[in-house]
């Protein structure tokens, strides 16, 4: 019996053993590496499992020894012998299993890189996925195919009216706060409408892959095409600028009050000339990317791109300049690995959030040097995020969601 | 068996084809291992030899060559691992190899014994119990310390090589529990026979009796990603590992992932067909048609013409006796009957690609994807799942059940049951199979289900939002002579109910692009294409009409509306006809063409334009509503006097009675008195006759043409549908010619 009891022993650990050579020690908080292997691993408390499952086989087999009579029933498993051994080995087994099994759960939920988060979240139903987020004063507006869902965002988000419902290929969404209009932009044209009611009409023509707007100033790319609608003596002119390649992404930095764009493998600067001037804009590159930027974000004194598998590029502000303090452009911070797939990004004070598609929303602390605090997994398909008064709004894909998240 | 390890020499699988291999069968131990062990010019010779005769074919004989090796040389680890890696690949996942497995299996393990530092070995004995039933559980253990091995020795080949193999147990596992539905009362089963017998059965059980579990296979999913990553950043190109993390990239909708993870490969045109179909696919679902196209095509390309011609074959969507047709097509026929079927099929030619044929090339590309299985050597789209996948779409409801260990279910003892259900139309299907192994097989009589389906609907592409909003357009063909025998002018009228098609769109207005399509099957050219500005919101129809020559024999004709701008505003028609030869020596009449009421009036003689009548394209007429009937007489003779002189008679039969705004009761009776004879329906509404004499015209061709217009009203009939039989006998020859025409009358 006692051979039979460490034969089961033996295998029991001997079946542990690949998961115990096969674990990834713990990693350190390492902001810019590239982290190809899965999170930190716990400990899976096997010994602990293993100890609850015996415990709970040795107490099954007293109960068996009160049941059967004081263990006398005849020509059948005694109480001590058999039924003690066998019922704390099978819980010590049963235990070992579920450790592990919990602790592959856990890891497989984990961030690659910092803590698992967790945010106060709220949750509205949307008509269908989000593809672009903006917000303004109390109002936040959601990109989908059915429509700019308009979210009332105060008390309690309530989804309100539909605009554009019908259009095709509804991509981009914009809002202008000087008029309080809304910029749509399609797979056909940019369209403009005034937020609460009335019928859209066309801003201008062409497929919009890239949309930013501020004051009068409206920049819509289609491939390598810029346009750039401002107010010029008094009547809007489209100024028509090529950039070496199609444009995925565009942005404007409110507080150095600069134009940016990217494409896929570098990242412009989009100078506009004065107001009052007949000059048309001019790009000027401030730094190469090496891969396609799908999303901008800037904040008080960085510049971000999310770059989808590529992860994160976080420039100093300071380094775009034309020219850099000492001639040097400092290389960008870049973050990888976590998120695996990063679709969009925004600052919320010093912190920069990322939406990691089924990694959740990525929250990365940028000063001294960017650092990946953690990621939460409330939100099961990231998409797209905006951050608006001290708030993080996020899509996510499955199941069409917004979903607010206060950090 | 000797098939089996031709396939696998050809593959690139079997070290002794080292030159075409994978990379990690090229992989060399480090120069400072290689000749750790001692190998003679006489052990070469043979190994040598044995590679010539696997690469012959004849693996029988380079066993025989590789054990005589072994006698010379029984501590060369590379002659045992040669030989026991080709008795390994020349077995298959049963018992009776066993033996032979087993014997592989210890050549591999003194090989690994004497030359530790090799993770070939130890990966290859790990491929050993994964064909090794019972002993296929050890498989991932002997795989991660080979990848340890293949750590140490930092051999980036290897190490993708075993990250696969690790990756594709886990996955395995993944696919055994996904979607898994918990029974909720205790003792019930899935029924796959009641499924079949009684409609609503699937639904009802998993509304009623089961519920999903959440994120159930997450962990295994995790670690194969991880895995498959793993390999790829090892050797980014190691298509296997791009392949396995595709597959479970797109299980979670992952599809702008997926197209990064292609694209370096790609990129260094390293992909192969299997490949580019994922790629195709990703690209297919997030709306990039055009590079979904191209990378299906290339995916096409890529394949021997014999595997590329299976996969394109339609006999696998179509009816049973269709298919048996259409395979009997010699290679040519079946081509151009491909080319017709899609071009049938593409629901909007306005679009640079053909929706419909994308759609089917990406049921096929993820049949490929999820069902395929290289340890079972299955071919996705081959397999039962891939077969309902290709004709109906990818199910909205899976749900798998665990085995069970009911005797009177013997087909779910130790198989994983899987339910397909389809909501929009009730359409199910269940399968079976064993876990961790993706295969899975018809459960009992559903394949009997599955091609009574097929009669039913042999392909179905309700999945697909665009293809469903897709509108029709009302459309009147007219045929009239034209100036030749071989030639006739085809008035194309038609009708777009514009309302219907920008429904609640907030524009202000619209853009709308009718388009005419027209020519020979295969050869359809665009013609005409006019585009409407639409103030929205918009009136209800919106009529036109294009005339074109064509000549004779089959045309096929498109008339298509869309405008970019709106979502769903998109409508077609498509119609076949065919254009007859003109015959000078009988009495003919052209087409009926039913239009507003003429009030011009000028002779139609000069046309029917220049007469200012109007078609009407959806003919449709309100009740009460007066209309005009426009057809040409040819081959009338004139008398001696120099006239023409026909007889005319109208008919108009009412066919069926437009019960819709009745209540239930009322449409019921109403039928019932269709049948006894007590209704109109049936009836002739209508029958006039007159007759016409006009001089005839002496312009060579058009002497023997009449062209007549004629107005009626139909009072006080009901509204229904409606048959027109205009027949014309010619006074001077005694001959008769008919024509008819459909219509409906609108109710007011």
């Amino acid at each position: 019996m006692k051979r039979c009891v460490k034969a089961g022993l033996a295998t029991a650990l001997l079946g542990s053993l690949p998961f115990a050579l096969t674990t990834v020690g713990a990693q350190e908080r390492a902001p810019t590496a590239v982290n190809e292997v899965m999170g930190p691993t716990e400990n899976d408390h096997r010994f602990r499992w293993m100890a609850v499952g015996a415990s709970v086989g040795a107490a099954l087999s007293f109960g068996y020894y009160h049941l059967s009579e004081r263990g006398a029933r005849a020509s059948s498993c005694g109480a001590w012998d058999c039924a003690l051994p066998y019922l704390s080995l099978s819980g010590a087994l049963t235990g070992l299993f579920l450790s592990r099994e919990l602790a592959a759960q856990r890891r497989a939920l984990a961030p690659r890189a910092g803590d698992a988060l967790t945010f106060s979240v709220i949750k509205v139903q949307l008509p269908s996925e989000a593809f672009t987020l903006a917000a303004m004063d109390s109002l936040v507006f959601a990109a989908t195919d059915s429509g700019v869902q308009v979210v009332r965002v105060a008390p309690r988000p309530i989804a309100l009216q539909r605009r554009a419902s019908g259009l095709s290929r509804i991509r981009q969404v914009a809002v202008n706060a000087r008029d309080s209009t809304l910029l749509i932009g399609t797979g056909t044209a940019l369209w403009q409408t005034p937020i609460a009611s009335g019928r859209l009409t066309r801003l201008l023509p062409g497929s919009v892959d890239a949309l930013a707007a501020n004051d009068t100033i409206v920049l819509a790319a289609d491939g390598a095409r810029l346009q750039i609608r401002r107010q010029y003596e008094g009547k809007p002119r489209v100024d028509t600028v090529m950039a070496p390649s199609s444009v995925s992404a565009a942005h404007f930095d409110a507080t150095a009050q600069r134009w940016w764009v990217s494409t896929d493998s570098a990242l412009y600067e989009v100078l506009m000339p004065t107001a009052g001037s007949e000059a048309a804009p001019v790009l000027a590159m401030r730094a190469v990317t090496g891969a396609p930027v799908l999303s901008l974000a800037s904040g008080s004194e960085w510049i971000a791109a999310a770059m989808g598998t590529e992860g994160v590029a976080i420039w100093p502000r300071e380094s775009l300049a034309p020219r850099p303090a000492g001639g040097i452009q400092q290389a960008p911070w870049r973050l990888r690995g976590e998120p695996r797939f990063a679709f969009d990004l925004t600052f919320l004070g010093d912190n920069l959030f990322v939406a990691g598609g089924v990694d959740g929303v990525t929250r990365i602390k940028l000063s001294p040097a960017p650092t990946i605090l953690g990621a939460t997994r409330q939100v099961a398909y990231a998409t797209a995020i905006v951050a608006h008064n001290g708030v993080l709004w996020v899509g996510d894909r499955n199941g069409g969601l917004l979903v607010r998240l206060i950090p | 068996m000797v098939c089996l390890a031709l396939g696998w020499f050809f593959s690139g699988v079997h070290p002794l084809s080292a030159q075409r291999g994978s990379p990690a069968d090229t992989a060399q131990p480090p120069a400072s291992r290689r000749r750790a062990y001692a190998s003679t010019p006489q052990v070469d010779s043979l190994l040598a030899a044995a590679r010539t005769l696997v690469q012959d074919g004849d693996t029988a004989a380079a066993l025989t060559i590789l054990a005589r090796a072994q006698d010379r040389a029984p501590r060369n680890p590379e002659v045992l691992y040669q030989r026991g890696v080709l008795l390994a690949r020349t077995t298959a996942i049963r018992l009776g190899d066993a033996p032979r497995n087993f014997v592989a299996w210890r050549l591999l393990d003194r090989a690994a014994e004497i030359d530790p530092g090799n993770a070939r070995y130890l990966l290859e004995i790990g491929r050993i119990r994964l064909l090794t039933p019972l002993l296929r559980l050890e498989a991932e253990r002997i795989m991660r310390k080979a990848l340890r091995v293949a750590d140490d020795e930092k051999d980036q080949a290897l190490i993708a090589e075993i990250s696969w193999e690790i990756g594709q147990i886990k996955e395995r596992r993944y696919l055994t529990a996904k979607d898994r539905y918990l029974v909720t009362n205790a003792g019930l089963i899935f029924d796959a026979d009641e499924a079949m017998l009684r409609r609503g059965y699937t639904r009802e059980f998993l509304e009623s009796n089961a519920r999903p579990i959440a994120n159930v296979g997450a962990t295994d999913r995790t670690e194969a990603e991880e895995m498959y990553r793993r390999g790829l950043h090892a050797v980014p190109t190691h298509e296997p590992s791009a392949l396995g993390l595709l597959g479970l990239l797109y299980d979670q909708r992952r599809f702008e992932e997926m197209r990064q993870v292609a694209r370096p490969l790609l990129d260094a045109e390293r992909g192969g067909s299997a490949l580019r179909l994922a790629a195709g696919l990703a690209a297919y679902r997030v709306e990039d048609w055009a590079s979904a196209t191209v990378l299906f095509d290339s995916a096409l390309d890529k394949m021997p013409s014999d595997e590329r011609d299976a996969m394109t074959n339609l006999g696998r969507i179509l009816r049973r006796r269709d298919a048996e047709a259409y395979e009997s097509l010699s290679a040519p026929d079946r081509r151009l009957t491909d080319s017709a079927y899609w071009e049938a099929a593409d629901p909007l030619l306005n679009t640079p690609a053909n929706e419909a044929r994308l759609e089917y090339l990406s049921r096929i590309a993820a049949a490929e994807l999820r069902f395929s299985s290289n340890d079972l050597e299955q071919v996705g789209w081959r397999t039962d799942r891939g077969l309902i996948l290709v004709r109906y779409g990818e199910p909205p409801v899976v749900a798998t059940f665990a085995p069970t260990s009911a005797a009177d279910a013997a087909e779910t003892v130790g198989r994983i049951t899987t339910v397909w259900y389809y909501p929009r139309n009730d359409r199910q299907f269940v399968f079976t199979g064993p876990p961790a192994m993706n295969y899975s097989t018809f459960a009992g009589p559903m394949r009997g289900l599955a091609e009574e389906s097929r009669q039913d609907a042999p392909f179905l592409l309700d999945n697909v939002a665009s293809l469903r909003a897709i509108d029709s357009i009302a459309v009147q063909l007219s045929r009239f002579r034209g100036n030749t025998d071989t030639t006739t002018q085809l008035v194309v009228a038609h009708a777009v109910d514009v309302r219907r098609l920008y429904g609640n769109v907030d524009l202000a207005e619209g853009s709308l692009q009718t388009t005419l399509y027209l020519g020979r099957p295969l050869a359809v050219r665009q013609r005409r294409r006019d585009t409407l500005t639409v103030a929205l919101p918009a009136p209800p129809l919106l009529t036109n009409s294009w005339t074109q020559t064509v000549g004779v024999g089959p045309v096929r004709v498109r008339v298509e509306a869309t405008d970019d701008n709106v979502a769903g505003a998109n409508a077609r028609a498509h119609l076949d006809l065919d254009i007859p030869r003109a015959r000078r020596d009988t009495l003919a009449v052209s087409d009926a063409m039913i239009t507003e009421r003429a009030t011009s009036q000028e002779d139609p003689r000069d046309g029917w334009q220049r007469a200012g009548l109007v078609p009407k394209g959806d003919l449709s007429i309100g009740q009460r509503e007066a209309f005009s009937v426009y057809w040409e007489t040819y081959g009338l003779r004139p008398s001696t006097d120099g006239r023409l002189k026909v007889k005319v008679q109208f008919r108009v039969t009412l066919l069926e009675i437009d019960r819709r705004n009745q209540q239930t009761a009322g449409r019921v009776l109403g039928e019932v008195a269709d049948l006894i004879g007590l209704t109109k329906e049936g009836n002739e509404q209508l029958a006039v006759g007159f007759t016409r004499e006009v001089p005839a015209r002496t312009q060579a061709g058009t002497d023997d043409r009449l062209p007549l217009v004629n107005t009626i009203g139909l009072g006080t009939a009901p509204a229904g549908s409606y048959r027109l039989d205009v027949v014309v006998t010619d006074l001077v020859s005694g001959y008769s010619a008919r024509t008819e025409r459909l219509f409906r009358l609108a109710r007011q």
